[in-house]
């Protein structure tokens, strides 16, 4: 008996990638899970630093509008506000009754884990914990199994910040969900300096916090692009604001940035960390933003700072062999300055200094022999640029001895300013 | 590796991920959490891979030192028991192809799991998994025959 027929029948039924492994998706679950890692260890190594440093900086502050200015120029200092924005996403939604205290104990077999306190809603599921830092250990990493209590059904494996180490503040375990479960299993691994202790723990999850809904059904328009926000929800983790694009066949949209603040002062702008989460609509996205906007008072408002578009006819753009310049459907390329050949079918080149920022992502992919387009690989440093066209024998040169890229950088960065009041 | 390479690359090899982890688990969701999972590490990770053409061989190692570590877990819930190194055919040949390869001692089921769901050469496989070309070719004997899969 040979099963070789059996075995190609078992390959055979793993044919399609499951939906759920799109490519967009990944980016944006690995990268915002990346945001809270970094985050998390980031505030750490801060927080030290910046008991020291914080006597200098009152002083200097309170004594010298310039110098309170000039503070705020220094990068450092803008990346820790951002970290401790993400760090205050979570613990003030606690703090501000979205979370529920449980004082649950895990026994492990040498070091207790106590849960202080639970908050979920529709996004995600955050966990409040500590070790006994009366001879327990404080310093370990984690990583968590979380499955559907009611049905057993795995619903996430979250990886943990890589070293913990209490100082007499909560740890907190974050686990991103596409909806709310009313029973959570978990399996927690914590591995300590001297081994690894396993714990396992079932609950009801706490009553889950409702979105604020707002349907401000605006519409603003940027250059020739026109847009209508239908819904905002913002959950005490995270905020979804559904848009539409209204006509899109002219000018393609990149990236909005956008601030949520209301009377109070508070304000959020997360241009980096907005992410679009889903659109299988090309007219209609869903905009994701990390924090939740839970402490905001009063009157709140969503404001568009900026949109940057490309207009689809400068799509293609074609790369001249010979005299190494990028053109496109109005000639050459005003962003890019001219090409160098680094070796066979690699190509560096520079975002020339009108563009307002640096763009990692300059073409999508490039055009081969039978119509198709590929991907391709980009890497540079700070100052330039390189593609890397893999599959050499498959480039489409055209008889001008020119390949066709698609772009993939804005033509326009257009300030709007856009305020729309969310609860007038 | 920035962004955009790596994601290139992660691209590319989505597919391979999947039909790596969905044997070990036979469902849908599992392997997709055990793929989300390997690209979440490797991407925290990823300066710290010095040559970018070992990614693939690096995040396949991820990826099967996760699953496997889940497996052992998933077995205990799901009372799947390997059969022993003592075993023979005959104890396999039973059961069917799927459960099969589930109850092979873990040294030859990542063999078969690299081989047909990855696709991967037996010097592909050697290098990945750090041992020998030649111990590579001997467990894929003895896996292929407990198997009864003949290639000829």
């Amino acid at each position: 008996m040979n099963r070789i027929d059996e075995m190609n029948q078992l390959i055979d039924e793993i044919t399609t990638v499951p939906q759920t492994l799109e490519m967009n998706r990944i980016k944006t679950k690995t990268k915002r899970r990346a945001r809270i890692h970094y985050a998390m260890v980031t505030l750490r190594g801060f927080a030290i630093a910046l008991i020291a440093f914080m006597g200098t900086l009152v002083v200097g502050v309170n004594t010298s509008p310039a110098f309170a200015s000039y503070i705020m120029q220094i990068p450092i200092l803008r990346e820790l506000g951002k970290s401790v924005l993400l760090d205050k996403g979570v613990e003030e939604a606690v703090e501000n009754g979205f979370g529920t205290e449980v004082d649950w104990i895990c026994k492990g077999d040498r070091y207790p884990l106590y849960v202080d306190y639970v908050a979920a809603d529709d996004t995600a599921l955050v966990l409040f914990f500590h070790t006994d830092d009366d001879g327990g250990k404080t310093e370990f990493s984690m990583s968590a199994d979380v499955f559907d209590g009611e049905t057993g059904e795995s619903i996430a494996t979250t990886y943990y910040l890589p070293r913990y180490s209490s100082d007499g503040k909560d740890a907190i375990l974050r686990i991103d969900w596409d909806q709310y479960y009313e029973k959570v299993r978990m399996e927690l691994q914590a591995e300590y300096d001297d081994g690894i202790e396993t714990y396992t723990l079932e609950f009801d999850t706490p009553e889950k916090s409702e979105a604020k809904i707002y349907t401000p059904n605006e519409t603003f328009s940027a250059g020739q692009a026109e847009y209508r926000i239908s819904e905002v929800r913002i959950y005490p983790l995270s905020t979804e604001i559904d848009m539409e694009y209204i006509n899109p066949e002219e000018v393609e949209t990149l990236w909005m940035s956008m601030t949520i603040y209301d009377e109070a002062g508070h304000q959020y702008q997360e241009r980096e960390s907005g992410t679009i989460i889903y659109g299988g609509d090309d007219n209609k996205h869903t905009w994701s933003l990390d924090s939740g906007y839970y402490e905001l008072e009063g009157q709140i408002h969503l404001k568009i700072d900026s949109v940057e578009t490309l207009e689809k006819a400068r799509e293609i753009v074609t790369l001249d062999l010979n005299t190494m310049i990028f053109s496109d459907i109005y000639g050459p390329v005003p962003e890019l300055s001219k090409a160098e050949s680094e070796g066979k079918n690699q190509y560096r080149f520079k975002i020339l200094d009108q563009m307002e920022r640096s763009f990692n992502n300059t073409f999508n992919r490039f055009l081969d022999k039978d119509g198709e387009w590929k991907q391709l690989a980009q890497g540079g440093t700070q100052d330039s640029t390189c593609i890397i066209l893999k599959n050499e024998d498959d480039i489409y040169i055209d008889g001008n001895n020119q390949i066709t890229l698609e772009r993939s950088f804005p033509d326009q960065n257009i300030d709007i300013n856009v305020d729309i009041l969310l609860n007038p | 590796m920035n962004d955009e390479i790596f994601f290139v690359r992660i691209e590319q090899m989505r597919e391979k991920l999947y039909r790596i982890a969905y044997p070990y688990f036979n469902s849908e969701s599992m392997a997709v959490d055990m793929v989300d999972e390997a690209i979440y590490r490797a991407y925290i990770k990823r300066r710290q891979l010095k040559n970018e053409a070992y990614m693939e061989t690096w995040l396949i190692r991820i990826l099967m030192n996760l699953c496997m570590s889940k497996y052992k877990k998933f077995k205990r819930q799901t009372g799947i028991e390997e059969l022993p190194e003592s075993a023979t055919y005959a104890d396999y040949e039973n059961l069917p192809l799927k459960d099969a390869i589930n109850r092979l001692p873990e040294q030859y089921r990542q063999l078969i799991i690299l081989k047909y769901f990855g696709g991967y050469t037996v010097a592909e496989i050697g290098k990945m998994l750090e041992i020998p070309q030649g111990t590579v070719a001997t467990r894929m004997r003895k896996a292929l025959s407990l198997l009864r899969l003949d290639l000829s």
